[in-house]
């Protein structure tokens, strides 16, 4: 060894002698403080997408984005102040097929545009499952006695290309909601605790790190998105070929059957960053899915009229606040081509999430709006 | 096991101490604390995202977490200046132990004239216990800028071990900024 090396080692060595040992103690002492509050604060909001199932699913990573659950959406409850009730129209000639076909015409037609951000505006209505209460009683599944839901505005920011800054704006007009005025008594009798503290403030997050786009388990970059094929016969060869390759991934095989693969791309693709053309192809191939039905006219939580499509959730897939989730809908203008809204409701009806797009397309810089 | 919340929980009780200590080398406990509890927070928000091994993930998150704090006026304190006011009785006693060449102030003192970065960087890999290729994650770099900075950052270390303590430069602020 040379003496240089050797002085390396013992400069290092020494180096590793610095860290104080009151830094182990004060991390576990944190640790039995902070555990059951830090805890119950991450959970009492929905979690990223990735973490809601083992289904395929593309995402926005990196963002802040409280809003994604896998959820459901309650019957609302029209004696309440949760907001407009879907209403079905049984007699409906609809189907999903020819609302999908319809869509997919109109939103081909839009025109092409690129910018250095996607900007997207959500509001985002979410059943609050947990509390972000000291003490683990409500963390643990027991349910909540009272049915509530936290509504706020989202917006983001997403660079296109590396070393862009992303941004995202949360808790935007945030409102509590109540199923019915009982369930705020209810909540007013555990001393009104906070629902949701993360929104509870609008707050600012810019982000350095690239954020990534997901299709299935892998990422792509907006060029990638860009160049998905603009046609249904070539968008479904690429998402079968994406989505056989996820399945067979050694690491993490990918559950779940290509039309949920399918639907879960189509819930952030439809008002995501991909061309007019790749959109419209989205939609032909969702309409090609098996096992999608219409909920027929509806309204999303901010009144405009749409048409709803189903997808049965899987059997035994929980809310977080221990709903069993009976069904995802997208709602879609079949006028413009628009998605209007993501919604996912409990067995019995009862709305767990909504995620309203409210604005979304290219801009030149954060904080700039299309 | 599918479960996010089990999955989620998991990952805290794994990674939470490890977080701490890294935070809390760069700043006071109780900041350090609220950056640990957010960075968790990030986490959960963006579950699909969190890397494995997760700690590299984590640790580059808190680090973000923690410049942001530093442009946002409170200044944090820098690595050396945490280590000094972390360190107790006990520290003496092992650094005697150990048998250095130099006495714990002194050495101390010599790296507290080094760049933030290089401190950063040997501690990801001494203290963190980070493989090089890891602790680029963290800071956002290449592996092979990483191994760059870690030679380089192990040179100045030896010879300020070697050379004892040098003054402290004038404007750390701005030296802290240029190892960015």
């Amino acid at each position: 060894m040379t003496s240089g090396a050797m002085m390396k080692n013992s400069s290092e060595s020494a180096f590793a002698d610095l860290r104080p040992v009151a830094v182990d103690e004060m991390a576990d002492d944190a640790f039995a403080r902070r555990r059951d509050a830090d805890l119950s604060r991450a959970m009492s909001a929905a979690p990223g997408k990735a973490a809601r199932s083992r289904r395929p699913m593309l995402l926005v990573a990196g963002l802040a984005a409280g809003a994604v659950a896998v959820g459901g959406a309650v019957v609302l409850n029209d004696g309440g102040d949760t907001g407009p009730v879907a209403v079905q129209g049984p007699s409906d000639v609809l189907d999903a097929r020819s609302v999908l076909l319809a869509s997919a015409q109109k939103a081909a037609q839009a025109s092409a545009t690129t910018g250095r951000y996607w900007y997207d505006r959500e509001r985002i209505t979410a059943r609050v499952g947990v509390l972000a209460k000291k003490g683990t009683k409500n963390r643990s599944r027991t349910p909540l006695p009272f049915t509530a839901y936290t509504v706020h505005t989202q917006e983001h920011w997403l660079a296109r290309d590396k070393g862009d800054p992303t941004r995202s704006v949360v808790g935007i007009d945030r409102e509590d909601r109540f199923a019915t005025p009982a369930d705020k008594a209810a909540w007013q009798r555990m001393g009104s605790p906070e629902l949701e503290p993360w929104s509870r403030k609008r707050k600012v997050n810019d982000y350095r790190e690239p954020m990534r786009l997901t299709i299935g388990n892998k990422q792509v970059t907006f060029a990638e998105l860009a160049k998905l094929p603009g046609n249904a016969a070539g968008l479904e060869a690429e998402l079968r070929r994406r989505y056989t390759a996820d399945v067979k991934d050694p690491k993490d095989p990918l559950n779940g059957t290509f039309a949920q693969y399918v639907w879960v791309i189509a819930q952030d693709l439809l008002a995501g960053p991909v061309p007019p053309a790749v959109r419209g192809a989205l939609y032909q191939v969702l309409a090609k899915q098996r096992g999608l039905r219409t909920g027929g006219r509806v309204k999303d939580q901010q009144g405009r009229p749409g048409v709803a499509i189903l997808m049965a959730a899987e059997k035994g897939s929980r809310h977080v606040s221990g709903a069993y989730l009976a069904e995802s809908r997208l709602i879609v203008s079949p006028d413009t081509g628009e998605l209007l809204a993501y919604e996912a409701r409990a067995v019995g009806g009862a709305l767990l999430l909504s995620v309203v797009h409210e604005d979304s397309g290219w801009t030149r810089k954060p904080g700039a709006r299309p | 096991m599918d479960d996010p919340e089990t999955r989620f929980t998991q990952l805290y009780d794994t990674h939470y101490r490890r977080v701490m200590a890294y935070a809390l080398t760069h700043a006071e406990p109780h900041t350090a604390e609220d950056i640990v509890s957010e960075t968790f927070l990030i986490a959960w928000r963006r579950f699909g995202d969190v890397g494995d091994p997760a700690l590299p993930w984590l640790l580059g998150v808190a680090r973000n977490l923690l410049h942001k704090q530093r442009a946002g006026g409170r200044r944090g304190r820098d690595l050396a200046e945490r280590i000094k006011v972390l360190s107790g009785p006990a520290d003496l006693a092992a650094w005697d132990v150990a048998d250095h060449v130099v006495e714990r102030d002194a050495a101390l003192a010599a790296i507290a004239a080094l760049p933030e970065r290089d401190l950063e960087t040997l501690a990801l890999v001494t203290w963190h216990g980070l493989e090089p290729r890891q602790a680029a994650k963290v800071v956002g770099c290449s592996a092979a800028a990483f191994f760059v900075r870690l030679h380089r950052a192990r040179k100045r270390l030896a010879r300020a071990l070697e050379a004892g303590p040098a003054p402290r430069p004038a404007t750390p602020a701005v030296v802290r900024e240029a190892a960015r």
